[in-house]
């Protein structure tokens, strides 16, 4: 019963995490120019998740933030899409997480492409044109590199955390 | 970083360079018209050599057409990313506004195969 408490409160604290990258996401645009471009800083907090929490959690967290960050900072259509984003990138790395030569920055890395994938099928599908298409290179390429970025600071985040388990099933 | 990773990387640089090349020998030939749509409709066809200026819904968004380029002069969505886009000319590309579901493509006016094979 202890810990389930435990779980609940640590649950509440990734979604603050999760909630106050997305804010400062929101706050400071990580512009370059390119529409679509964004640093994905609440990947961050998915993917540290991802190791130290249940799977089914990770998914509520997932979804939980981008309802909440919508709601804050969005729109309805941006829930929509990054609802498509969030789900896929999490399925995808929750898959890679079980092949053993991947490590957390590829893991991350698959997540900032596969992210930015699914809110392009999305788009695809809501504006009925396949002409979004002709992003898809460019998103590759700047989720390869934010998803770099973000796996990085997630390796060091993660062994700063070592000591501190959650009831996740937590085998890193 | 471990063997895994850099196979991902190596995947994504090679996908990411496909879909870079095919836009590049596709989107080549000169542009001849303005494609605008809303809600995956097509609402007008525009000569892309005409000045004008097209208003969209309530004037949600303005597009201006001038010497031969597209662009979004205003939107009322939150974001202004269409708006931030600038001009668009070369056949293939496109200006997107998701809030308003507005898209505005540039197409090739003439499409006979000669062009496409010449390319």
């Amino acid at each position: 019963m202890q810990r389930r408490g435990a779980n609940l409160a640590a649950f509440g604290v990734f979604v603050a995490l999760a909630l106050i990258c997305s804010y400062i996401e929101a706050c400071i645009p990580f512009q370059i120019g390119i529409p679509g471009v964004k640093l994905g800083l609440a990947n961050l907090v998915i993917v540290v998740a991802l190791y130290k929490m249940r799977v089914p959690e990770v998914y509520a967290l997932m979804i939980v933030r981008v309802v909440l960050a919508g709601f804050l900072f969005g729109n309805l259509m941006s829930i929509l899409y990054s609802l498509a984003g969030g789900l896929l990138s999490l399925t995808v790395m929750w898959g890679l997480k079980h092949i053993r030569s991947v490590s957390m920055i590829g893991i991350s890395i698959a997540g900032g492409v596969f992210h930015n994938i699914g809110q392009l099928l999305m788009a695809m599908i809501t504006v009925e044109t396949y002409g979004v298409f002709s992003y898809f290179p460019v998103l590759m390429i700047s989720g390869l590199i934010t998803g770099f970025l973000i796996g990085v600071v997630s390796k060091g985040m993660l062994s700063r955390l070592r000591h501190i388990y959650f009831d996740s099933g937590g085998k890193e | 970083m471990k063997k895994g990773d850099w196979i991902i990387i190596g995947v994504i640089l090679v996908v990411a360079c496909i879909g870079f090349g095919i836009f590049f020998l596709t989107g080549k030939q000169e542009a001849g018209i303005v494609v605008i749509s809303r809600n995956g409709k097509v609402i007008g066809e525009y000569p892309l050599k005409e000045d004008r200026k097209v208003k969209i819904g309530d004037g949600d968004n303005i597009i201006e057409i001038q010497d031969g380029t597209v662009r979004m002069k205003s939107a009322s969505c939150p974001d202004h990313l269409c708006v931030k886009q600038g001009k668009i000319s070369k056949n293939g590309e496109n200006i997107i506004c998701l809030p308003h579901k507005v898209v505005v493509t540039v197409k090739s006016g003439k499409e006979s195969g000669i062009d496409a094979a010449t390319n």
